[in-house]
Parts: C-alpha cells; sequence; structure tokens
C-alpha cells in the first residue's frame, strides 16, 4: 500500500516530506514537458536546479517509464551532435489533462493548508519540546 | 588506467541494479537500464572531471542501487517477487467457494421471498 493517508499522519515530519516530494514530483516533471520536451538528463538538471525535489537523481527513471506505461508522455530516441544519444519526452493530452487536473487540486491543497497553518499564532504552538 | 577503472564502476554500478530489479518485468528493467546508461554517459559527456572519483560521485548522485529498486518497484506496482506470483495464479480457493456458494442459495431466497405471506 503506497502513501495511504492514514499511515501519512503517523510517520514523522521528515518521512512526510519525502512522501509528498515524491507525489508532486510526478506533476513536475509534467509541468517541465508541457513547456517543452526534455531529454532524462535535461529533466534531471532542472530538477536538481530547483532544490529539494530530487534526493536521488536515478529514481527519476522509474518515474518517466511509469508515466509513459500510463500514457502521459512518449519517448523518442533520438541521435545528438554533441553527444550520445538521447531519449527525449514529450507530453500526451492525456498528460496535459492530469496537469491541468492536478495544478487545481494542488492549489486548494496549498491553500487550505496555509489557511489552517497562519491562522494559528506563533505564540499558541508554544516552545518546541526538547527531543 | 584511470578509464578502465571508470567503466569497471560503471559496469558494476549498472550490475547492481540489475540484480536489485530482478522482480520486475524484463522489458521494464532493460528501460531503467538503458536511461541510466544514457544519463551516465551523458554526465561523462559533459563532465570535466573524468578521473574515477568524478566517476563516483556521479554515481553516488544517482543513487543507492537498492533505493533505486524500491523506487521503481512503488512507481511500476510490483511490491517484491511474491506480488508477480500472486498475479499469475488466478482466482484463489475463496473466490471459487463464494461463487459457487452464491449460486446454490440465491435461489433460496428467491423461493422463501416467493412464500411470504407479505
Amino acid at each position: 500500500m503506497q502513501g495511504s493517508v492514514w499511515y501519512s499522519v503517523a510517520m514523522n515530519g521528515t518521512a512526510l516530506i519525502s512522501q509528498m516530494r515524491r507525489g508532486a514530483l510526478e506533476f513536475c516533471v509534467l509541468a517541465l514537458l508541457a513547456h517543452r520536451e526534455h531529454y532524462g538528463f535535461e529533466l534531471v538538471q532542472r530538477l536538481s536546479d530547483a532544490g529539494g525535489l530530487l534526493t536521488s537523481q536515478g529514481t527519476i527513471y522509474p518515474l518517466l517509464s511509469r508515466l509513459r506505461k500510463d500514457g502521459l508522455v512518449t519517448t523518442e530516441w533520438r541521435e545528438s551532435t554533441s553527444g550520445p544519444p538521447r531519449k527525449y519526452y514529450r507530453l500526451t493530452g492525456a498528460g496535459r489533462d492530469a496537469l491541468y487536473s492536478y495544478r487545481e487540486q494542488w492549489r486548494l491543497f496549498r491553500d487550505a493548508v496555509d489557511a489552517i497553518l497562519n491562522s494559528i499564532p506563533e505564540e499558541a504552538i508554544g516552545e518546541r519540546q526538547p527531543i | 588506467v584511470s578509464g578502465n577503472r571508470s567503466n569497471l564502476l560503471i559496469h558494476d554500478y549498472l550490475g547492481q541494479v540489475e540484480s536489485e530489479l530482478r522482480d520486475l518485468p524484463p522489458s521494464q528493467r532493460q528501460e531503467i537500464l538503458d536511461d541510466l546508461r544514457a544519463h551516465i554517459d551523458e554526465a561523462r559527456s559533459v563532465e570535466t572531471d573524468t578521473s574515477s572519483a568524478g566517476v563516483r560521485h556521479l554515481l553516488a548522485r544517482l543513487g543507492d542501487p537498492a533505493e533505486l529498486a524500491r523506487e521503481a518497484r512503488e512507481r511500476i506496482g510490483v511490491e517484491g517477487p511474491a506480488a508477480i506470483e500472486r498475479v499469475k495464479t488466478g482466482p484463489g480457493g475463496l473466490e471459487i467457494v463464494a461463487i459457487i456458494l452464491t449460486a446454490l442459495f440465491w435461489p433460496v431466497g428467491i423461493v422463501l421471498t416467493w412464500l411470504s405471506p407479505r
């Protein structure tokens, strides 16, 4: 069972963030591809530049394989003039739909969480407990 | 010499990934290995540090083969060697018993409804 909400609640903060990062990564990849096609290494660089989105670079490839299998992206190997052959990823219509709906859901989710977190004054949370 | 050592490091790394991915369907295992190989080749073509230390660093950034395999299993939906077996075996005993019992006993309900005074 992956990503169960009940399990997430019981997890500590670090594990929760890592699950959220995993979920968001998928849509960050779709968003980058909505702009233009990318090859794998390029995607890794863009995501690493964004900071904290990709902790182990290789984990992007199982994700890309899954996206291709689900029909959200298509792939094409092409020769490169400057280096080895590259596998390019391009967003499909279904990928665009998935991105569109995620963006909407994400904004609702982010605003809801922010509204609660920001409504609590700093003093109400109190002192941080020593570990 | 450094080139040979680098190639050996890469060969070992991909070998470890392949072994960790052994419970994945062969086509998907091959796809991930090809993608990693292309990534490594691309990185080496842009990297200024061509020493074996540079390659070691590159592989470290790609990540631990076991972690990669865990991610692949979760993303691709294989929970481990047992999951493949479960899919292959088809309906289990419970399902078959349930179907037989349903077929045998639903007419009883209908007959009782028919005979019931209200």
